[in-house]
């Protein structure tokens, strides 16, 4: 019989869950929608933390760390763009997977700065958001926000052009749909979502290293992008909570706890496996016939 | 001489990535697939020799068990991937090669744990001449690499082999109508591919250790080298490799007194000179013009 | 449709988290299970520490045990694996006391994993004790944290008055928690050697495994002692194989921390590391200890990378906080005051008190590698 639901446990996998929707809101307009396979999220989720903490370590209020933070992933996602703009698709992929191994190592070196492998501790968290109740709730309006920006954005011009551009990204330029800046538009929504989502993941944590963010986050919210194939909010919301939520349930499996790690890893691998094979056609443009 | 151990250490670093160049610029050659999990598979590969060694197998049968790993796990990604290389689907079928180097890497941590091993104990032989030294998988490495790389240069560019992996890749039905089988041709590319990393996964982790993570890094590093030296050119994948390899090495290696660079910054410096190189050629280092309808 | 299906994983999740925290209704029941939060790395390139502390707990808890028979309490390890990383020990913190009710917790283990944790212990909630943290950083860094572990700035100390014999040295580091600790507090010690010169300082990013190119570039700096400074497992042993194969670089002193006091490392390239200096924890001879630790690997496995202190560490940890909790009850407060105002004996120390630190009074010793095997020196 069940006598006690911790709410702590809640709260932190609801906390989860709406960092994670935030993130994939991202996801979802450049990997799904517009076809635009954008590897750097992790680096600007990252980033967004980092800037945040050293410039609140260096005496700086939280309004002004916030400005620092949100400028350094504009910078950053600027950079992605300008990549989008120069490189053919294959070589921004990789471009942009290179960017987490390139962060990670920038990020490890250069431990005046960023606490290098033993990272910051202690992060305090805002007056607003003091317990993790509050932060929890917080994070849901955030990702309540973001889920519906999204929605509004694919009923838009932009998310239409996004759309037309996975069908035939020859054609829209034709129909004077400009692709660079429809592009370069979700790579900053993009990377704005990731900034967002990181700031709120590290007031959770309270703790800061290199292993915030990297590849098992991408992998994560590429996984939720393949299985919300579909431009629809909805199928977002509901690939976040399967893929945030079912590897909980291994945790009351009793297994050994050195392999819990690498079974959430074969988990979410074997997801993306399954889900891009059964409907990889839906990853690329349906194909009308007139 | 510091110079010289240097570029000597340098250059069996860089055949380690030619090594896994190799068989990635195959795949992509037959399939237009980026295949992610060949580190992870090579490695897969090494933990299987790893095995056989230290259940007492001979030799010989190691060897062998480790090459039809290899070769099996060639099957698998093959057919993994199919639909992807009929359809076209290159992102899809990096995505699947990629959660299949995922799945492997967990496999071998959950079945081998996570912590280093070593296929030789003890001392590495090495070979000297005056003060350079060289070990002896340093200079397996290397001779494989230069025979690699001189025969699949001829092979790919120069005999009716090439030519068959290439028009399989670009139009499979034409070349069904000359009489090539594409699934044939495919899946002995993929298993060729799966022996090649297999011998890359042993001969790394022979100079070094073994861990489950080791196939990663090197993967994506052949990955920047495949799409910086040009994707359909062999020998730009080949000069791709040595400068994405050398010139960081070299940067860290002769930085001293005041502006010391540790080995920690080499990904940053690869990854900054392949964004340089690919903003000045967006194609890659060597283009070769093909056809547009 | 889509409402039913959103909310089932999430009503899934929520009621197997209640289960997990299921109690019996059973009044008969008389043994009250005192749950202890164990954090420790038990996959990754630390995980032989953990494993191996695992198993001095796993024997020794049963004899805990039955020594509290009597008061009717039984101590229940819950062990969570810490990675030696400090993001999976806040998550396995996150566990122990949201999930498993843990209010005293052993770990972490790494000191990653344990200064990651120190700021979710501050407010009194938990309670944290270390049998091998030793990073400096820890002091100060909660009232509701200690370590049983020496310091690294203790032994960083003792690593300097050894190097500082020598006219030039070079370090080479690994990228690591452990190691990039020791080599600040190593750097800050050799301060007050101003006549030695650090002639090269080199750092590896955490797991590499060739160091060939670092080592000519030390080499060429021509150092009359090297500091080996990488972290456990692979790093370390290839680190003295591949300066083994340098085979006409010799005429430097060898000078390291205490991953090398490992036999199976020694093994690895005996030659190169015949006379190596070792700077490590103080030694202990106690004889019942050494007993003890011969009946655990005799039943349990090696603790060859644990080694003697951290054995010792381990056993007087579970002591310490099982007698307070046996005494006090597990009230993080009210064990964190009897921790504050007492002494301890045990097989470390016959004083082992945080009256003034948050770590016990430890020194450390210097060893030297003789014929493949590790000698104390003084």
């Amino acid at each position: 019989m069940i006598k006690v639901i911790s709410m702590g446990y809640f709260f932190t996998q609801l906390a989860r869950l709406c960092e994670t929707a935030i993130m994939s809101v991202g996801a979802h307009l450049t990997i799904a929608v517009s076809g635009i396979f954008f590897m750097g999220i992790p680096v600007t989720f990252s980033l967004a933390a980092y800037a945040l903490v050293i410039a609140q370590n260096f005496g700086l209020s939280l309004v002004v760390s916030l400005i620092i933070s949100f400028s350094a992933v504009l910078i950053a996602s600027l950079i992605f763009v300008i990549a989008y703009l120069k490189l053919s698709d294959d070589s921004f992929t990789v471009f942009t997977l290179a960017s987490i191994l390139a962060f990670d190592a920038a990020v490890k070196s250069w431990d005046s700065l960023t606490g290098g492998v033993l990272g910051i501790a202690g992060i305090s968290r805002p007056e607003f958001v003091s317990t993790l109740a509050k932060l929890a709730w917080f994070q849901f309006a955030l990702a309540i926000l973001a889920l519906a920006i999204e929605q509004v954005i694919l009923k838009t011009r932009l998310g239409r052009a996004l759309r037309a551009m996975k069908e035939d990204k020859y054609l829209v330029e034709s129909l004077g749909i400009s692709r660079r800046r429809a592009g370069a538009t979700v790579i900053l929504i993009s990377s704005f979502a990731a900034a967002v989502s990181g700031i709120v993941s590290i007031w959770r944590l309270q703790f800061l290293d290199p292993s915030f963010g990297g590849i098992i986050l991408l992998i994560q919210i590429v996984t939720i992008a393949i299985i919300a194939a579909k431009p629809k909010v909805r199928w977002l919301a509901f690939a976040t909570l399967i893929i945030v939520l079912l590897p909980e349930a291994l945790r009351f499996l009793d297994l050994p706890s050195s392999i819990v790690g690498h079974l959430r890893n074969l988990f979410y691998a074997l997801i993306l496996l399954v889900m891009i094979k059964n409907i990889s056609d839906k990853l690329l443009p349906q194909k009308r016939f007139i | 001489m510091f110079f010289w151990q240097i570029l000597l250490n340098s250059l069996v670093l860089g055949t380690q990535v030619l090594l896994l160049a190799v068989p990635l610029y195959l795949v992509h050659s037959v399939s237009r697939i980026y295949h992610l999990a060949l580190g992870a598979s090579g490695i897969f590969t090494a933990y299987a020799l790893y095995f056989a060694l230290s259940s007492n197998w001979p030799l010989g049968l190691a060897i062998i068990f480790s090459a039809v790993v290899a070769i099996i796990l060639g099957f698998i990604s093959y057919h993994l991937l199919g639909s992807s290389i009929k359809k076209k689907e290159t992102m899809p079928g990096m995505l699947i090669s990629l959660a299949l180097g995922i799945i492997l890497e967990s496999l071998i941590s959950i079945i081998f744990g996570t912590d280093a091993k070593s296929l030789v104990s003890g001392v590495l032989p090495v070979i000297s001449w005056g003060n350079l030294y060289i070990t002896v998988p340093g200079v397996i490495t290397l001779s494989a690499g230069a025979i690699l790389a001189l025969l699949f240069l001829v092979l790919l560019n120069k005999t009716p082999w090439g030519r068959k992996l290439i028009s399989v890749a670009e139009n499979d039905n034409l070349a069904a109508s000359l009489g090539m089988k594409a699934v044939s041709v495919r899946l002995g590319v993929f298993m060729l591919a799966g022996l090649l990393a297999g011998f890359v996964g042993i001969i790394t982790t022979l100079n070094t250790a073994l861990v489950p993570t080791a196939g990663f890094p090197l993967v994506i590093l052949a990955f920047i080298v495949l799409l910086t030296g040009g994707l359909n050119s062999f020998k730009g994948v080949i000069v791709a490799t040595y400068v994405l390899t050398l010139i960081p090495e070299f940067i860290i290696g002769l930085s001293g007194d005041n502006w010391s660079l540790n080995a920690s910054w080499k990904m940053l410096i690869v990854f900054l000179l392949a964004t340089l190189i690919l903003m000045c050629r967006p194609n890659g280092l060597f283009i070769s013009q093909t056809r547009s309808d | 449709m889509f409402k039913i299906v959103y909310l089932f994983p999430l009503f899934l999740v929520l009621v197997l988290a209640g289960c997990a925290h299921q109690t019996t209704n059973n009044n008969s029941t008389p043994i009250k299970t005192i749950k202890l939060g164990v954090i420790m790395p038990l996959s990754g390139d630390a995980a032989a520490y953990g494993e191996q502390a695992q198993r001095v707990m796993e024997y020794y808890l049963p004899q805990i045990n039955e020594r509290y028979k009597d008061k009717n309490i039984k101590f229940e390890a819950v062990y969570e694996d810490g990675k030696c990383s400090g993001n999976d020990a806040v998550s396995a913190l996150q566990k122990l006391t949201d999930i498993d009710g843990a209010k005293i917790i052993i770990g972490g283990f790494c000191s990653s994993e344990t200064l990651a944790i120190a700021p979710l212990t501050k407010d009194g909630h938990v309670l944290a004790v270390s049998s091998g943290s030793s990073n400096s950083a820890i002091e100060g860094a909660s009232p509701y944290l200690f370590t049983l572990s020496y310091r690294d700035d203790v032994v960083a100390k003792k690593l300097a008055d050894e190097t500082g014999k020598y006219k030039t040295v070079a370090i080479i580091s690994e990228q690591n928690d452990y190691n990039v600790g020791m080599r600040k507090n190593w750097l800050e010690a050799m301060k007050a050697y101003p006549n030695t010169k650090i002639v090269a300082d080199e750092t590896f990013p955490k797991g590499a495994n060739d160091f060939r190119s670092i080592l000519e570039k030390v080499r060429k700096t021509n150092p009359d002692a090297i500091f080996l400074n990488p972290n456990a497992g692979m790093p370390s042993q290839d680190l003295i194989k591949q300066l083994a194969e340098i085979k006409d670089w010799n005429g430097y002193q060898l000078i390291s921390q205490y991953m090398y006091m490992s036999p199976e490392i020694l093994k690895a390239a005996p030659a190169k590391s015949e006379g190596m200096i070792i700077v490590d924890s103080p030694s202990i001879d106690n004889p019942e200890l050494l007993a003890i630790k011969k009946d655990i690997e005799a039943s349990k496995g090696t603790l060859t990378d644990l080694g003697v202190y951290y054995t010792a560490s381990t056993i007087d940890t579970l002591n310490v906080v099982t007698s307070l909790i046996a005494e006090l009850g597990d009230d993080p407060k009210l064990v964190r005051q009897a921790l504050v105002t007492r002494d301890f004996k045990g097989y470390i120390s016959d004083d082992i008190n945080f009256k003034n630190s948050n770590f016990t009074p430890t020194g450390a010793a210097v060893y030297v590698v003789k014929n493949g095997a590790v000698e104390l020196q003084k």
